[in-house]
């Protein structure tokens, strides 16, 4: 059970921060010479996923989502100094056996059109460039924005700065855009980007999450038994600073290789406990434990480069993060203690290359170590994933014969901590800015691992989009 | 016998300029005057229509932005189909390419791999699109004079290449490359270029259309540009990472 979450809004800097990219589109609007650049755009997009479990059992497949997405974005240049750009999803989903998301039934008129089919709208991104200032060589970006660091293809682990939106657990990469002021400063030798994001947003997570984070409960002795879990979730507060999120990165080229040096002040996306607290749950030897989460600060120092050796593409980055919380256990009152742990630094690394062949197929490999959402040096795991994607028939036909993701939690016990997935895919493209591709996630491992854990949601899928 | 001097004298002179013309230009000289006629403008700024055609004759479109200064900075970016609406691609010199996406929000640099591979379906690739000067990239030797053309077998200095050899017919008159044939490394031809209706902009020979022909797969692109200007000013920094992702 998930008690409320405390939320600690700053509805009034929010709308001072979205008014102010909208003011700047209505005033570029108005000042229009003819002749500038607009782009208006965007694509329809379906999902729709069957579960069919470990053993593949296609007689009992679940319907377990449907959406549909329109994304709507425009881009505009009234002239070469300034550009405002708005991004937006509208997104009508339905989840099994949820139904559609914050689906309201009305009981008084079961067939209300509007209860049995909500629509989602979220603003990606909304913001205004400024080039040139306030000098020749900056420009700055101001709004809610997605903001990319690092080299690597998908899994990065410089790649901090936005949280993460896992509501697709599958969509490796995905992140939230935040509110942010960016300032670039560019020199021959040297790019120097400042980032400071004005208000704290916590990673959207996928339902896989809650069983991980059970993990936090601590071992009950003989005979106390745990009958309750309370999670409690504290967002920061209203105060500017305690939503404060600071970076500066430093980019430059050397001898071919491209290399980057971040820095990253900010609160962690994923929640993390806070506080452990054991109580009896109605009288011995019931156990109810109270864990309180929370967002913790941390330091993030990425190194990051890419370049190319005998042909094949290779990039790398590496991540020391510095977590600034402790973990209080109070058992007190079951017959434990307190104890306090400090979290302790962690590194995350991620390596990885690829090859076109000369007849046609693209190979891409990758070795992570430490995805988003683990972030403690207990929860590292390993990962290799590897794909090939071959395009035939003039672009028509993608094939993607091998997509794979194998984890590796402990290398010494690897008959008892390994997951695979497997994740072959057809892509048609039957016409210019359409596609549509279907496919197969087959998950299989051990109970203790990341994927492991998730082997009965194996699914297929069928995924279209229309671009426009 | 002043009479017969002077009528010898006169044919002699008459059949000078053409002597001249294919005995005192070297191949790498008739290369240097190609790259003259391509890369001979400060820069130039030009939209064309890409039109790819199967074996099937099914066409598909793209609508192209180029922009380019001197002989080793280009830059290209898609304005049509909508799904590739922003890509771009960024050419400099020493070989480094990098590429724009607007889906990952993302500038790539591009590895020797991929500038094997088909330019965003079409039948350029990278190296296709790379800007360069044909004199410093390719080693020429005279084939053969031909009666609108010279004809020179051109060698890559770089080993990376595609290409074991491009032959290249250049116009006699204006010295501008009219067909190339490209040869992959088995020493088959591979691709061919033509490019027609040249007019003369501003003093600068320009190929209306260009069409690449895949010989071995049966495929072809056509290229017609749309608008072309010259020597407008471009600055060196719209040909960087900061310009590729605007």
């Amino acid at each position: 059970m998930i008690k409320a979450l405390k939320t600690a809004p700053a509805a009034g800097v929010r709308t001072v921060l979205y008014a102010l990219p909208i003011a700047l589109l209505l005033l570029a609007a108005s000042a229009a010479p003819l002749g500038a650049q607009h782009v208006l755009g965007g694509s329809l997009s379906g999902d729709y996923r069957l579960t069919v479990g470990e053993d593949f059992d296609l007689a009992n497949t679940v319907f377990n989502r449907g959406l549909l997405r329109l994304n709507l974005y425009a881009d505009l240049n009234p002239n070469e100094k300034v550009r405002v750009f708005l991004d937006s999803w509208l997104t009508a989903a339905w989840y099994f056996p949820g139904g559609f998301t914050d689906a309201v039934v009305n009981a008084d008129n079961p067939f209300d059109y509007e209860d049995l089919l909500p629509l989602e709208i979220l603003l990606l991104e909304a913001y205004a460039d400024l080039y040139g200032f306030p000098h020749s060589s900056m420009d700055v970006r101001a709004g809610r924005q997605r903001i990319v660091w690092g080299t690597a293809e998908q899994v990065s682990v410089i790649d901090n700065l936005n949280p993460s939106d896992m509501e697709d657990f599958w969509d490796f990469g995905r992140r939230l855009p935040s509110e942010a002021l960016k300032i670039s400063w560019y020199t021959r030798l040297f790019t120097l980007e400042g980032v400071y994001l004005l208000l704290f947003r916590p990673a959207v997570l996928p339902e896989q999450m809650f069983e991980r984070m059970q993990s936090a409960v601590p071992d009950l002795s003989a005979p106390l038994v745990l009958t309750s879990l309370l999670m409690d979730y504290t967002l920061p507060c209203a105060d500017p600073w305690d939503n404060t999120t600071m970076g500066a990165r430093l980019s430059l080229s050397l001898l071919g290789w491209d290399l980057g040096l971040s820095y990253i002040f900010g609160r962690q996306d994923f929640p993390a406990p806070a506080t452990i607290t054991g109580s009896f749950d109605g009288g011995a030897p019931n156990v109810e434990i109270d864990i309180d989460n929370s967002y913790p600060r941390r330091h993030i120092a990425g190194l990051d480069l890419a370049g190319e050796l005998f042909g094949l593409g290779l990039w790398a980055e590496g991540a020391l993060y510095f977590p600034d919380h402790t973990v209080v256990t109070d058992m007190t009152e079951v017959g434990g203690g307190v104890t306090e742990e400090d979290a302790e630094l962690y590194f995350k690394a991620c390596a990885g290359l690829d090859y076109t062949f000369a007849f046609g197929p693209y190979l891409n490999l990758q070795y992570v170590h430490g995805l988003a959402f683990e972030n403690s040096r207990e929860e590292l795991q390993d990962y290799l994933l590897a794909a090939i994607e071959w395009e035939v028939l003039n672009g028509f036909l993608k094939i993607g014969p091998l997509a794979v993701a194998l984890e590796v939690d402990d290398p010494k016990e690897l008959a008892n901590s390994w997951a695979l997935v497997v994740n072959p895919e057809l892509s048609l493209k039957p016409f210019d800015s359409a596609e549509i591709s279907a496919g197969l996630r087959w998950i299989q491992g051990k109970e203790g691992t990341t994927f492991g854990l998730n082997k009965e949601a194996s699914e297929i899928y069928l995924q279209g989009t229309l671009s426009f | 016998m002043m009479k017969k001097i002077l009528l010898i004298a006169l044919i002699g002179a008459a059949l000078l300029p053409s002597l001249a013309w294919s005995q005192d230009l070297s191949a790498a000289e008739i290369l240097e005057r190609v790259d003259r006629n391509m890369n001979g403008p400060e820069d130039q700024k030009m939209e064309a229509t890409l039109t790819l055609i199967d074996e099937r004759g099914n066409e598909r479109t793209r609508v192209i932005q180029m922009y380019q200064k001197g002989a080793d900075r280009r830059l290209a970016r898609f304005t049509e189909p909508a799904d590739q609406r922003g890509i771009a691609v960024l050419s400099l010199p020493g070989g480094n390419i990098y590429v724009y996406l607007p889906a990952y929000k993302k500038v790539k640099r591009i590895a020797s791999h991929v500038k094997n591979s088909r330019f965003a379906g079409t039948d350029f690739s990278y190296e296709d699109m790379e800007a360069k000067s044909y004199a410093d990239a390719y080693e020429a030797s005279f084939l053969k004079t031909e009666s609108e053309h010279y004809v020179l077998e051109m060698i890559p200095k770089d080993r990376v290449s595609e290409y074991s050899k491009q032959v290249m017919w250049v116009r006699n008159d204006n010295f501008v490359a009219d067909k190339i044939e490209f040869y992959d490394k088995a020493g088959r031809p591979c691709k061919r270029l033509s490019s027609n209706n040249f007019e003369k902009i501003k003093g600068y020979w320009v190929a209306r259309e260009r069409e690449m022909v895949d010989l071995i797969r049966n495929h072809r692109t056509r290229m017609v540009v749309r608008d072309i200007r010259f020597d407008g000013g471009l600055s060196d920094d719209l040909f960087s990472e900061r310009q590729l992702s605007r």
